[in-house]
């Protein structure tokens, strides 16, 4: 019967196997895992950035190990088994009668177990120490402060609220009262489109959505995780200094690039205003001229004395599928070599900018465009911006004035003003049905609130842009609109001239 | 010695049903197998089309194909959508109706006009996902993740929930049936562990359908309640919870994934045993192994959630999902068992379940790794992702789908496939495959996010590798549609079992009459038990009651080479 | 050890006999069939429901989702409304043993009742409904409850036509000791009705 058909049968499964092929198939089983293991971990994951990167890549090298072996023990089975048992022409018998072998059964469900036991502890491990709070999160001139990272369809907003006081005389403005309770001292905030951090620095990001979920993703950090309607999540990682060093550095005009192109050079000038983010190759010409690499991947040479503080940069992707323009919503990490460079380059400037508003409201303008998230849909080179869903702002300042007929408003300023406020009034072709937010002045709690102050500067700044780099050239039609050296002369009367026009559009 | 039981005398060939049967209401469950086969096949190819859609505009890091973005993520969309609901859940159900009963032994169904009407509902349900290109298409992936679904998404996402939500009571009302045809029309003699483990599987499947899908069904009903009944259960601004549909979602198409590759499974444990000529390895492991995998894979849900879900509930279910590699691991295992020491025979059917073997094994090693918690926040919703569950659903489901055809075409038209086409099919496919998933390991690792149509542009070189290889893979579907034609008119006869096979779907005509068996046929003690005398016994019987395959013609059919020609097991 | 010859001709003596054995086995399949698919698609589309308590459960974990105390539905009705239903339920199968006893003037009069008080059922969760209406906080809430109940509801109806087409039928006489499947299909649906709507009844109203 069939029981008894099993039991001899059962003698000769391992037929044709002996210990010594065995040993040498294990043998090699490890090898492959460890060779595999060993010398892909690093090459297919990117820079390893931060501290959780690095346990985090010692488990996937365990993972990728183990799952090596595993693979070799698979295929290697298959492959010998296909070779060895093939069907020889004529011959017209079955193969034996075997149903199965007790102990080999127990053996792979055994040793899987085993395996996924270890792996579960192992990660449990690594998730522990990476996510677990960080001594002295957040801290700048030894103390903490806050960073609130914000995802909008479809761009990033950074806010920073720093341990600096505002002054008593403008906190008042703004505090809200409340009944008898003594607030707490308003601080300086600024916010930025871009992350920084010094290498070191423990960051904790609390995060929010303003609408759909999305989800933060520094690849070089190994770190993700989702924004919530509704609620406030956190991450935490800490940036080290890798052995790429800190590649970039932002060029600032005027400057001349030597570009390379198909062999040919091509000098090409660059005006006042160009910020223009390069990768930092190396010195030539006896440390003359520096090579860099463009974000386009081109390279060009450039005067060494250009070269200005160091960073790097990292990708900082959205994770989660948020509508049309997921794939252009994103921004990069910076990250200075020290806290120092970090405060020069960075934090000091921005908590100045909020302490001493520059009078020109082409400036307010540039450092107020960056708290909202309009570099998700909107190309702005300048900025660096590269989003696609909307239009291109590059050159605004010379259309707006032929938009403005078509639209019906006074002059370009005004159309710019219309635009933000009401941005369903009038769609550029091409772009219809459109998705950006109307930006009121009325609930400062909204997602979409947007203070006058900070349309005047926007407006501005939008007028500024044009595709010669001089202000004068501008189609936006404000009288007062004169400038020297590229520079406004009257920067009072044009503020005031924009709050006239923008006046009407307050809700 | 075992009971040796044959059938005996002779029996006509059928011919196959008239084209226009086809196109009708009928209880047939064999005419029915066929409809829900050849729709779905053609879902497939309109999902494929997308997919190369979508590997076009992938070649470069800008938007450039397609219109916007959001045209783009309608793309992948419905690739997704028409693919899980549209091609790969209803393909089992092809299989399933066709062959449950033929390997029980019974005429038909248990309900056979519930069958015809779960197929019905299908056809309506894909027009509605598709017409919602005519009324702003959904936008949202096939996941639909409020608030996108709800509050962003086209008028399509309407369309697209109330097809789903038909598509899932067609699959609950298709599980029913299966699961009473299983459970109470086993002729007698065929216990409960004599069932060939095709029907295991779809007994499997079946459990899982019945106790999710409802999940399915409450959740779009309260989707479609956010989208056009004014309620907000997933709007956060109105008090609502985002995370309600995602655990409730998973929930279901957790599950679901193994509804999509545990008939796979059942596929493979037949074809590899009748090709390689021996018994299934370990009956009773694999068919435990199945249900283990239907439970466990209840309360493993939220690995779809590392990235969102409170972080003290990460824990158990990573724990859970890497229990979950264990039953599988099982049935690998199992398989090689089978094929050592067999007679293995190179057909296009084995080289699909080899296939499916050596593919599925990377899809499981990549499943491990998600399910560890740190590695995934870095490859969530990444490329890695994607390539896993293409390395599942694809190196797996479908390799299995296209290995089923091969083994069972012969039985359904009455003719074989051609061998020849069959192996080209194979190697464009097997290589196409790998080279358009595997890249995709790297890109998601490197940092490529997935549901993207705008990438960095350093990414560019494996997208450009992976978008080659898809193109091939595309052109591979078009060998075996072509094969398939060809081999519907002009195809060498199968004669009732081509493969010398001991499952009871091979001991009746191919095609089989509207009856399906004129008398009850009467199982062979054991569906694999190959390499005995009474095997050989039952399979020259049946060889000579219904007559054996037509030799090849090299000469006509293009070059059959001998040993593609099942030789006799016995003699 | 036995030949199995099921292949051999038959005499037509045989063959009539064969025939009537195998018209018996598939009616008696027919039947176990007809059982078993009914019971699994109850305790398939049951999960419906429980999903829907799960999410009234989940959501109403959060503090302050539910209304306070003052503004909760009363359970008096809805409890009055489980009792109708119950005894619809218990009605009805005493109806349906009466049709196995061929007894059928008191199967139409039981059925009947049982008809009339899931009606009545619906009718006093329908006031349910309407009695109770979103304030500011508790918008979720009242969308969430309004759902479940209407959601019952629509199976309660569908189930109550069907189980009004069993009581015409029978009227006309179709019902009797051997054909009574409708009957008891009918009455596992009221069952259905009633273990669906106690799990709601569960969580509404005694969480």
């Amino acid at each position: 019967m069939a029981t008894t058909q099993h039991q001899q049968s059962s003698n000769s499964a391992t037929f044709g196997i002996s210990l010594v092929s065995i040993i040498i198939f294990g043998v090699a089983m490890v090898i492959f895992g460890l060779v595999i293991g060993g010398v892909f971990t690093a090459k297919i994951l990117p820079e390893q950035a931060s501290e959780q990167a690095i346990a985090t890549d010692g488990l996937f090298q365990v993972l990728l190990t183990i799952g090596s072996m595993v693979f070799f023990l698979v295929q290697g089975l298959l492959l010998i088994s296909v070779i060895r048992f093939r069907h020889r022409p004529n011959d017209v018998t079955d193969g034996p009668n075997i149903h199965g072998n007790v102990t080999l059964e127990i053996v792979w469900t055994i040793i899987p177990s085993a395996i996924v036991v270890v792996l579960a502890i192992l990660s449990y491990v690594v998730w522990q120490s990476n996510s677990a709070p960080q001594d002295q999160p957040n801290f700048v001139n030894g103390e903490p402060i806050t960073i609130n990272a914000r995802g909008q369809r479809f761009a990033w907003t950074f806010e920073y609220v720093t341990n600096v006081e505002l002054p008593a005389e403008e906190a008042g403005a703004v505090t809200v009262q409340n009944d008898g309770e003594e607030s707490a001292p308003e601080m300086v905030s600024f916010t930025t489109n871009e992350l920084h951090a010094y290498a070191g620095q423990n960051i904790e990001l609390q995060m929010q959505t303003a609408d759909v979920i999305h989800s933060f993703w520094i690849p070089a950090m190994r770190v993700k995780q989702d924004l919530l309607p509704g609620k406030e999540t956190t991450i935490r990682f800490t940036p080290i200094a890798t052995e790429e060093g800190f590649p970039y550095t932002t060029l600032q005009g005027p400057f001349d690039l030597l570009l390379e192109e198909n062999g040919t050079r091509e000098t090409r000038s660059f005006g006042d205003s160009t910020q223009l983010i390069v990768r930092v190759i190396g010195e030539e010409s006896g440390g003359n001229l520096t090579r860099v690499q463009l974000d386009t991947g081109l390279q060009a040479l450039v005067d060494s004395n250009l070269i200005g503080p160091k960073y790097a940069r990292y990708r900082l992707n959205c994770a989660e599928l948020c509508g049309g323009g997921h794939g252009e919503m994103y921004s990069y990490l910076i990250v200075h070599p020290d806290e120092e460079s970090y405060l020069a380059a960075f934090y000091d400037g921005r908590v100045d900018a909020v302490l001493n508003p520059p009078a020109d409201p082409i400036l307010q303008g540039e450092r107020a465009i960056t708290a909202y998230a309009c570099a998700g849909c909107h190309t702005l080179d300048a900025l660096g911006w590269s989003g696609m869903t909307g239009p291109a702002l590059n050159g605004i300042g010379d259309r707006a004035g032929g938009r403005a007929g078509s639209t019906g408003v006074s002059n370009g300023a005004e159309y710019i003003v219309q635009s933000i406020r009401h941005p369903q009034d009038y769609y550029v072709p091409g772009y219809n049905g459109v998705i950006m937010p109307v930006h009121d002045s009325t609930d400062d709690n909204t997602n979409t609130y947007m203070s006058q102050s900070d349309l005047i500067g926007i407006v501005a700044y939008l007028c500024s842009q044009t595709a010669s780099g001089d202000i004068t050239d501008s189609t936006c039609g404000l009288e007062s609109w004169q400038a020297e050296n590229n520079t406004l002369t009257d920067p009072a009367a044009v503020i005031s001239e924009l709050q006239a026009l923008s006046d009407p559009y307050q809700e | 010695m075992a009971t040796i039981s044959v059938p005996i005398g002779e029996r006509q060939t059928q011919s196959m049903p008239h084209w226009t049967e086809y196109f009708r209401w009928t209880v047939d469950h064999k005419i029915i197998g066929v409809q829900y086969g050849v729709t779905a096949f053609v879902f497939f190819l309109v999902g494929g089309a997308l997919a190369m859609l979508i590997r076009w505009e992938l070649l470069t890091p800008a938007l450039d194909t397609m219109a916007s973005g959001t045209a783009y993520n309608q793309l992948f969309t419905i690739h997704g959508t028409i693919m899980i609901f549209l091609f790969v859940i209803p393909m089992w159900g092809a299989f399933g109706n066709y062959l449950i009963p033929l390997q029980l032994g019974a005429g038909d169904m248990a309900f056979p006009w519930l069958n015809a009407f779960a197929f019905w509902l299908i056809p309506p349900a894909g027009i509605l996902v598709i017409m919602g290109y005519f009324v702003g298409q959904a936008e949202a992936g096939w996941t639909a993740y409020p608030p996108l679904s709800t509050l962003f998404s086209g008028d399509g996402q309407t369309l697209w929930a109330m097809g789903a939500h038909l598509l899932g009571f067609s699959s609950i009302l298709g599980s029913i049936n299966f699961l009473v045809t299983i459970l109470n029309m086993r002729p007698e003699g065929m216990s409960i562990w004599k069932m060939p483990l095709f029907c295991w599987a779809q007994m499997a499947t079946s459990t899982i359908a019945v106790m999710a899908t409802p999940f399915l069904a409450g959740a779009l009903t309260l989707m479609l309640l956010d989208r056009v009944g004014g309620t907000s259960f997933f709007d956060a601004t109105q008090g609502g919870d985002v995370l309600l549909w995602q655990n409730v979602f998973w929930f279901y198409s957790h599950p679901a994934v193994y509804i999509m590759i545990l008939p796979g499974m059942g596929v493979l444990s037949e074809v590899l045993s009748v090709h390689s000529r021996k018994p299934i390895f370990g009956y009773r492991m694999i068919g435990l192994s199945s249900m283990a995998i239907a439970i466990v894979g209840f309360f493993v849900w939220a690995h779809h959630m590392f990235t969102s879900l409170q972080p003290e509930l990460r824990i158990p279910f990573m724990v859970t999902t890497m229990i979950i590699a264990v039953p599988t691991g099982i049935k690998i295992f199992s398989w090689i068992g089978t094929l050592w020491g067999g007679k293995i025979r190179f057909t296009s059917a084995m080289l699909f379940s080899l296939g499916f073997l050596s593919m599925f094994v990377i899809g499981g090693i990549s499943g491990v790794m998600l399910a560890a918690i740190p590695f995934n926040y870095q490859v969530h919703d990444t490329y890695f992702v994607v390539s896993h569950f293409h390395f599942v659903l694809f190196g797996g489901a479908v390799f299995a789908i296209y290995s089923g055809l091969y083994h069972w075409f012969p039985k359904v038209t009455g003719r074989m496939l051609n061998e020849t086409l069959g192996r080209i099919h194979f190697v464009l496919t097997y290589l196409g495959f790998f080279f358009t998933f595997f890249p995709m390991h790297m890109a998601g690792m490197l940092g490529m996010p997935r549901r993207v149509a705008v990438y960095a542009p350093e990414l560019q070189t494996w997208n450009v590798i992976i978008s080659i290889f898809s193109f091939i893979l595309g052109i591979s579907t078009f060998v075996f549609v072509g094969n398939a034609i060809w081999s519907v008119a002009r195809g060498r006869r199968a004669g009732a079992n081509p493969w010398r096979a001991l499952t009871l779907e091979w001991a009746t005509t191919s095609p089989p009459p509207a009856w399906n068996f004129d008398e009850p046929p009467i199982p062979f003690e054991d569906p694999y038990g190959y390499g005995t005398d009474a095997a050989t016994a039952y399979l020259d019987a049946i060889d000579r009651t219904f007559g054996v395959p037509e030799p090849p013609r090299p000469n006509i059919t293009g070059g059959n080479s001998p040993e593609a020609l099942p030789s006799p097991a016995g003699d | 050890m036995q030949y199995m010859d099921n292949y051999r001709p038959l005499t037509l003596e045989e063959k009539k006999k064969k025939d009537r054995e195998r018209a018996e086995r598939d009616a008696e399949m027919r039947a176990r069939n007809n059982r078993m698919g009914l019971a699994i698609f109850q305790g398939s589309w049951i999960m419906a429901f429980v999903c829907l308590a799960i999410v009234y459960l989940v959501m109403g974990a959060v503090p302050g989702w539910r209304p306070a105390e003052g503004h909760r539905p009363d359970a008096l009705l809805p409890t009055i409304a489980t009792l109708i239903l119950l005894t619809s339920s218990w009605l009805a199968r005493s109806g349906w043993r009466a049709v196995t006893r061929d007894d059928v003037q008191k199967f139409l009069s039981q059925w009947m009742i049982a008809i009339v008080l899931s009606g009545v059922f619906v009718v006093i969760m329908m006031t349910q409904f309407f009695a109770i209406s979103p304030t500011e906080t508790d918008i979720q809430y009242v969308e969430l409850y309004r759902l479940m109940i209407a959601y019952h509801a629509i199976h309660a109806v569908i189930i109550g036509y069907m189980m009004v087409q069993v009581w015409r039928y029978g009227r006309a006489g179709h019902y009797h000791s051997d054909n009574h499947w409708s009957v008891e299909a009918g009455l596992k649906l009221q069952y259905f009705v009633t273990a669906a709507w106690l799990i709601f009844y569960a969580v509404l109203y005694l969480t």
